[in-house]
């Protein structure tokens, strides 16, 4: 599997998460929002959004539905299940605690 | 819980409805390419370069669908589906091939699935009881018990205690949830059913028997305490067995009476159809209560006056008991050993009690006592070895021809690997077929297995006796199942790698199938020599010299003591029969004995001999208890002195005839006419005059050399015996034996119709009884090396015609270049040669090591019996150059234009 060389190992689900726990969006629209709310910087290629996705569906944490997009065609909205919420809080929690670490040891004077 | 259920959904769709998943992830990546595009073009971006910007943003359509699905739990099963529809779909393609492997497999899993319901039924299975594992029955040990008793039995240990001991231990023990007892012999009565004379083997049984086993009733009631009692109405139970052999499985029959001898008893009901006691090995008719059992004994004239109930120093019962839960068998024991004692203590009250009590152990009881796996344990492990071997040598057929098709389908997994088939994956599809194939042949094995299950019936149920159960069931499924999985990925996988690894070249894969060829020739060669090694032990037991002569002789027995007949009036039974077969028109000559010749057991006694053996040396003496004109009807030889005649009465003086060997190891070949054997001590001192020395015959049994053994006339040894076997020569004239068996039925009737005459059989029919064992151990193992043989041919076959086959082109160019036909034919007759003396070069040296553990079913040979070896060497040699000669004929035909054009 193509793996987002930029992006920190197991980040790409707690950023997927995070965006489809907003409001129910299509793959396409979670690629978009991706560039869009990280200003360009995370560039998730196209080509592992859709693993990741499928990934996140069989674990329990989203669910799929087939419903009309903006401009009337058939799209799959992924949408956040009661697992998946949880499953956001503790990534979030795990992701705020390695980087304070991170910075914590990123900000040592060199003596 | 939600997210469970909704997973479960996910995952049967992905297997049930894959399909549709493919499409909407198909129509979910295409969505999403048209937006990019859509995006694209709308930035100002010419169509073309749109699309293939958004396609090199996804990088490979397929590969990301493939990752996609690689997301599915299910992915697994789903390429296992996958997988074997393609195997079905490839195998039904080759029909022919499929059938010689599920041909060759069915064999091979029949066989083992068959030898392991009967290794499962004699040695594994518990026995149908409440809490098997809990059952436990005592055994004494040690060197304590006055010696020849213990001698007489059944060595330094034993199984059966007195009834002191039993009541003893029964009424005063707090480490068992009940203890049971039940005879340790299974005796023959006399029973009148419906007015026809018959016999049944009875148990005597105590009346907690079935109620602590846990055995119900089939039909009416089991025995319970109150039947067993002195003075309780007469009463018992039927085996299954019996109930549907004799009593044709009418349930009217509760309640009713029948005979045993002379008096009447109620059958109160039927055990089930699969017990058959805790000694599962002698076969049961009738179950009587203790009591009732010991005083039929009395009245039969086989235990003296006081019944065994009331006698505290015959010992005679076995005693099993049920484990209180969280009771060792350690902690039992202790227990027990203090009530044993107690209970001999107080017995021996009075007299002076020097020996010391043996210590008691107790042995595991829920598989039933071991005498049934004692006998057969040795024979069935042996079969399944060789089975064993039969299914190996199916593998090797199938891998060999498995490995021939790899090769066969090499374009195929070449443009699969080019593909970008992972060989892992590859590796499992072939695993999947070979699987699949060793199914099928475990499912038409489990049809060889009932088929080669009547026979292996018919090795552990001697005619009527040894009621051993063979059914399908659950055990036997997982056993084939198993058997059937593991010899799929055992001859499966090393031709599923061969095939991956392309760069292997073919010569090679030649190579490695000779291999295999020749490996079969060696196992073949081994079951063939032991197969062979049973065979002439039987034929050399069969034809050994028994030291009379055996034709036109019949034995039979009867038993008139059952039928009240004593002292005088039992004489004049025997007298009379003897007289009146003797007056038969057909008979010779006919005469009397205790036991049979041979086949019948042996009775030995420990005797001395004044003036020969040492002060207090007491040396054993095989007894048999014979009437007048024994040698003379038997035909043995006198050497010295006389024999035994109608006038060595029960008041006569006592007299004895002994064999040669007694005369060479206790006289030293000195004259012992004159001098006396002393039976019984001091107290009982039984003295016999020898007057006579006959040549050694067989005693007892068909192995091993005969013992000393003194003839005594059957009247002057101890109680009168009750029953008696009949030996009478017929004539030869009228030619059958039938109508010798008629007649003496005839007579035997007209002199007492309620007197049954049993096990009536010429002697060459009851030496064939004799050695059942041998004969199906002999005609199962020549029957699994010839499936062996045939198997190993198959894969000979196979082998030689996919070499004439890669070698055609070669062939061709060799006939075009003036090759003979004959010289082709004989190169290939060569390498066939060679793969056969690879296989013998092996196969000799594996079979002579092999032979040791043969040694114990041999006799007359050696495990290293040149001429077996050779046979066999021999019959495989022969075999499969056969199979070897067909493709090379057809190699020596090739039509030289068709095989240079061929490619």
């Amino acid at each position: 599997m193509s793996k987002p060389s930029d992006l920190v190992q197991g980040t790409l689900d707690l950023l997927i998460l995070k965006i489809i726990a907003l409001e129910p969006l299509h793959g396409w629209a979670i690629s978009q929002r991706l560039k869009q709310v990280s200003g360009d910087v995370l560039q998730v290629s196209d080509g592992s959004l859709y693993p990741a996705l499928h990934k996140l569906e069989q674990e329990g944490w989203i669910t799929a539905t087939w419903k009309p997009t903006e401009n009337n065609r058939r799209a799959k909205f992924y949408d956040l299940t009661r697992a998946g919420r949880k499953e956001l809080e503790r990534e979030t929690a795990k992701w705020q605690r390695l980087s304070t670490a991170i910075t914590g040891v990123v900000k040592l004077k060199e003596a | 819980m939600r997210r469970v259920i909704d997973r479960l959904r996910l995952g049967l769709r992905a297997l049930f409805r894959g399909d549709a998943m493919d499409r909407e992830l198909d129509e979910e990546l295409r969505y999403h390419l048209e937006r990019q595009i859509e995006e694209h073009i709308s930035r100002g971006m010419p169509p073309a370069l749109a699309r293939r910007e958004a396609l090199l943003a996804i990088g490979g359509l397929d590969q990301r669908k493939e990752e996609c699905r690689d997301m599915r739990k299910t992915r697994v099963l789903e390429d296992l589906a996958r997988d074997l529809r393609y195997a079905v779909r490839t195998l039904r393609r080759s029909p022919g091939f499929t059938a010689v492997i599920v041909a060759s497999l069915a064999l091979g899993i029949g066989a083992n699935t068959a030898m392991f319901s009967a290794i499962d039924a004699v040695m594994l299975r518990l026995l149908p009881v409440r809490q098997p594992e809990r059952l436990v029955v005592l055994e004494w040990t040690g060197d304590g018990v006055p010696k020849g008793f213990a001698d007489s039995l059944e060595g330094p240990h034993g199984f059966i205690f007195p009834t002191v001991a039993y009541e003893e231990i029964r009424d005063r023990n707090d480490v068992f949830d009940g203890v049971f007892a039940f005879a340790g012999n299974t005796p023959a009565v006399n029973v009148g059913l419906r007015g026809r004379a018959d016999w049944a083997s009875v148990k005597g049984v105590s009346g907690n028997y079935f109620d602590v086993l846990g055995v119900p009733a089939a039909a009416g009631r089991m025995l319970t305490p109150d039947d067993d009692r002195e003075s309780a109405a007469l009463v018992v139970v039927a085996s299954h067995r019996f109930w549907s052999q004799k009593l044709g499985e009418d349930p009217g029959v509760v309640g009713s009476s029948i005979i045993v001898n002379a008096a009447p008893v109620t059958i109160v009901g039927v055990a089930p159809t699969e017990f058959f006691g805790v000694d599962a090995s002698t076969p049961t008719d009738l179950f009587m209560p203790l009591h009732a059992y010991a005083a039929q004994l009395v009245a039969g004239g086989n235990a003296g006056d006081v019944p065994f109930t009331r006698d505290p120093q015959t010992w005679w019962l076995l005693v099993g008991g049920r484990l209180k839960s969280g009771v060792t068998a350690r902690e039992a024991e202790v227990r027990v050993n203090l009530l044993f004692e107690r209970s001999l203590r107080a017995a021996n009250a009075g007299a002076p009690h020097t020996a010391r009590t043996p210590p008691v152990t107790s042995v595991p009881a829920g598989r039933g006592l071991d005498r049934l796996r004692n006998r057969y344990g040795a024979s069935l492990l042996l079969l399944m070895g060789m089975v064993g071997l039969v299914l190996l040598i199916a593998c090797a057929n199938v891998a060999g021809l498995l490995l021939a098709r790899a090769s066969a389908r090499e374009r195929e997994i070449r443009i699969r690997l080019s593909l970008g088939a992972g060989p892992f994956r590859l590796v499992r599809q072939f695993l999947t077929e070979s699987v699949l194939l060793a199914l099928v042949g475990g499912v038409a094995g489990l049809g060889c297995a009932v088929w080669i299950d009547a026979a292996l019936a018919g090795l552990l149920t001697e005619t009527d006796t040894a009621p051993v159960v063979m059914h399908l069931d659950g055990r036997l499924l997982a056993f084939t199942a198993a058997i059937s999985v593991l010899t799929g990925i055992g001859f499966g996988l090393a031709p599923a790698i061969r095939a991956t690894r392309l760069d292997v070249r073919p010569a090679a894969r030649l190579m490695s199938r000779k291999l295999l060829v020749s490996t079969q020739v060696a196992m073949c060669l081994l079951l063939l020599i032991g197969a062979g090694l049973l065979q002439r032990t039987l034929l050399k037991l069969e034809g050994v010299d028994l030291g009379f002569e055996r034709q036109h002789l019949v034995q039979f027995s009867v038993r008139p003591g059952l039928n009240g007949y004593k002292d005088a009036r039992l004489i004049g039974y025997y007298d009379e029969l003897q007289r009146r077969l003797d007056a038969a028109p057909l008979v010779r000559s006919s005469t009397l004995s205790l036991r049979p010749a041979v086949g019948g057991g042996s009775a030995s006694s420990s005797a001395i001999i004044p003036g020969v053996t040492k002060v207090d040396e007491r040396v054993t003496i095989f007894r048999h208890q014979v009437g007048s004109r024994y040698f003379e009807t038997l035909g043995i030889p006198t050497v010295a002195g006389r024999t035994i005649g109608p006038h060595d009465l029960r008041g006569a003086p006592h007299v004895a005839v002994v064999n040669q060997t007694l005369v060479q190891k206790y006289f030293h070949d000195a004259d012992p006419i004159g001098h006396r054997l002393v039976f019984g001590s001091a107290a009982t001192a039984n003295s016999f005059e020898i007057v006579g020395v006959v040549q050694d015959v067989k005693y007892g049994k068909l192995r091993g050399d005969t013992p000393p053994v003194a003839y005594l006339p059957y009247q002057q040894f101890l109680a009168l015996p009750s029953f008696m076997t009949f030996q009478v020569r017929g004539r030869g004239t009228e030619g059958s034996a039938g109508s010798l068996v008629a007649a003496i039925r005839r007579e035997a009737l007209a002199l007492d119709p309620n007197v049954p005459v049993v096990a009536i059989a010429s002697q060459a029919e009851a030496v064939a009884e004799m050695l059942t064992l041998e004969r199906t151990l002999a005609m199962l193992s020549s029957f699994f090396g010839v499936i062996a043989l045939a198997l190993a041919c198959v894969g000979f076959y196979g082998t030689m015609a996919y070499a004439v086959a890669r070698r055609t082109r070669e062939i061709g160019v060799r006939i075009a270049l003036g090759a003979r036909s004959r010289a082709i034919e004989q190169m290939i007759l060569r390498e066939t040669a060679v793969m056969v003396v690879v296989g013998v070069a092996a196969g000799v040296p594996l079979a002579l090591a092999a032979g040791r553990l043969l040694r114990a079913q041999l006799y007359g040979l050696s495990p290293y019996d040149p001429a077996t070896a050779v046979t066999a060497t021999v019959a495989v040699f022969v075999v499969t150059m056969l199979a070897g000669y067909i493709p090379a004929r057809r190699a020596s035909r090739v039509d030289a234009m068709v095989a240079l054009r061929c490619e």
